[in-house]
């Protein structure tokens, strides 16, 4: 079950727009921001706070780059690698974080903290290129230097869990 | 360079976006005050008309026509502007909005009242967190001020302006497929006709403008169409334009310019600082991903939709990505196919099962393990898809491989000869 809060902001939702079906991909967005990913049972919640057929909301669902269907890692960073990005270090950037993470493209860290995505769509930061989006911030100019800087702070929470586990 | 002052990105660079009262400061709402005040729809419509102002999106199609398709009479309209800024090599819209988000809520409301809807959408792209927060914060001002919302300026005209976030979907650029986003329903293209100007969203009469277009919007209300027309290359190349640069120059970014002012070749050289390393330019990109590619011995041609499309190929969103000597057009060709095989909507069945061939087959040749055999096959399959599917988007998907193969075919043979890539990576 979505809690009260979210399933308040659906209802919210589907009173704004002169349709209540335009508010189905602002409400599967919210259920994915509470579950972090779209489990079945809040697509179908979902689709019924709206009043649409669980059909309808899985349409949406397994359509959207945005909208994921399996559980990832709590920090989502992804690497524009499409021509802007590519001619301007792009394959670099994505190396030292791979390297620096310890994982490859696709994967997320052991501790499920960090999934690392290479993507071709371009998320218009192209004159401050290479770029990668981390969660919802656009990190942009990821020299090499910056490149570390941005690691280090993936990585600094992760190793202060480790020390205090240790 | 142009003394040229810009006028949709002047105030490009600010961290934080001009508030309500610095927006007023510069004249702003005073256009949208007197068209709501003082004039007829159709006078709106007109005005625009005369301004020769073209869309800005890619299509270049007039703005004020596409606004007179609208029927008249009574029941719902919609306008919805189009933010979905997902084209490689884009990032114009991005700026507008999240610089001076008042100057396309004013054009909004412009724009809105010629075609009298009384309520409007901004689609805008889910990754563009940044510019939607400060469009639904400068929303709320421009409410709270009393320039939008119900009985604006004692008038009868209401209107309510939405900002929906899209999802990751460069197809909910195509206007159709937007609308179906904003219905609720997977973004695919719809066949035409009917037109949204007939049938759009909710099946009512729809305008579908990129922002750009709308900025430019109440400067020409603001100063009148004959003043907008001494911008630009009269009658059919008026006003300014945002030129993207990115790629391999030494300054990239977003340039303000009247249409037709510089070439490809100043543009590069005098605003974006030339190739780095002094290496020469072996092609332009227009338009992104989806326009061919300009060789180089076109490069003096003027930055305006008719010269550009007089050189083969299309101005579009004016994305321009500027690609060196060591730049393997193969390579390049590749990554834009991988694009549009991600993006592919998957409704036409040429583009969704063609794309992914395309990209397969560029992949194997940028590799060195294609043969003579696989050019014939890349050109037998973009015929298949062009012209054979429901949206403009399947068209653009085979440019990046048809225009590489007419103007660099020696590079294709060259990976096939060698059995390599004979081009730096991009490591």
């Amino acid at each position: 079950m979505l809690s009260a809060e979210t399933q308040e902001k659906i209802r919210a939702e589907t009173e704004r727009y002169p349709s209540r079906r335009t508010a189905l991909l602002p409400a599967l967005k919210l259920a994915q921001e509470e579950r972090g990913y779209l489990p079945p049972e809040a697509v179908a919640e979902v689709a019924e706070l709206v009043g649409v057929s669980h059909a309808a909301a899985w349409e949406l669902a397994t359509f959207y780059s945005m909208l994921r269907l399996e559980p990832e890692g709590r920090v989502r960073v992804e690497v524009c690698v499409q021509l802007p990005c590519a001619l301007a270090g792009a394959e670099r950037l994505l190396r030292d974080l791979s390297a620096g993470l310890g994982i490859a493209p696709g994967q997320t860290t052991p501790d499920g903290e960090v999934t690392l995505i290479r993507t071709p769509e371009c998320f218009g930061a192209c004159h401050r290129a290479p770029m990668a989006r981390v969660n919802e911030v656009y990190r942009e100019s990821l020299t090499p230097e910056a490149t570390q800087q941005l690691l280090q702070e993936l990585n600094a929470p992760r190793q202060q869990g480790r020390e205090s586990a240790a | 360079m142009s003394d040229y002052q810009p006028l949709l990105l002047a105030h490009a660079g600010r961290p934080t976006p001009l508030s309500l009262e610095e927006y007023q400061a510069e004249d702003g709402y005073t256009a949208w005050k007197k068209v709501a005040t003082e004039m007829t729809p159709e006078a709106v419509i007109e005005e625009v008309k005369a301004s020769g102002l073209r869309g800005r999106g890619g299509a270049g199609f007039p703005t004020g026509m596409k606004w007179s398709f609208v029927p008249k009479g009574p029941g719902d309209k919609y306008l919805c502007v189009n933010a979905d800024e997902s084209e490689p090599g884009t990032f114009k819209d991005r700026e507008i909005m999240e610089t001076n988000p008042h100057l396309l809520i004013e054009g909004i409301a412009i724009s809105a009242y010629a075609i009298s809807s009384r309520v409007a959408f901004i689609y805008i792209r889910g990754e563009y967190a940044v510019a939607a927060d400060r469009l639904d914060a400068a929303i709320a001002e421009a409410k709270a001020a009393g320039l939008i919302g119900n009985k604006i300026f004692g008038t009868e005209y209401s209107l309510e302006i939405h900002v929906f976030r899209g999802a990751g979907a460069y197809i909910c650029g195509e206007e159709t497929a937007l609308l179906e986003s904003l219905e609720g329903r997977r973004p695919m293209p719809r066949s035409r006709p009917p037109f949204p100007a007939v049938e759009g969203l909710y099946r009512r009469p729809t305008v579908v403008n990129n922002v750009e277009t709308i900025a430019n919007v109440p400067f020409i209300l603001r100063h009148g169409a004959a003043w907008y027309t001494t911008i630009g290359v009269p009658p059919k190349n008026t006003g300014p334009k945002i030129f993207c640069l990115s790629g391999r120059v030494n300054r990239p970014g977003n340039y303000e310019l009247p249409l037709g002012a510089v070439t490809f070749r100043e543009l590069i050289d005098t605003y974006g600082g030339g190739v780095p390393g002094g290496r020469a330019v072996k092609g332009v990109l227009p338009a992104g991903a989806s326009a061919p590619v300009v060789p180089a011995d076109k490069l003096d041609t003027k930055l305006d939709y008719d010269s550009v499309a007089a050189a083969g190929s299309m101005l579009g969103s004016a994305s321009l990505i500027v690609l060196d000597e060591t730049t393997c057009m193969v390579r390049a060709a590749a990554r834009m196919e991988e694009f549009f095989r991600h993006e592919s909507c998957g409704k036409c069945t040429p583009c969704r099962e063609g794309t992914g061939w395309l990209h397969k087959v560029l992949v194997r040749l940028e590799e060195g393990r294609g043969t003579a055999a696989d050019i014939d096959l890349l050109l037998s399959l973009s015929g298949e898809i062009n012209g054979k599917v429901l949206c403009a988007l399947g068209d653009f998907a085979t440019s990046p491989v048809t225009a590489t193969i007419r103007h660099f075919r020696e590079e294709y043979v060259r990976h096939i000869e060698l059995g390599r890539c004979p081009f730096p990576s991009w490591n």
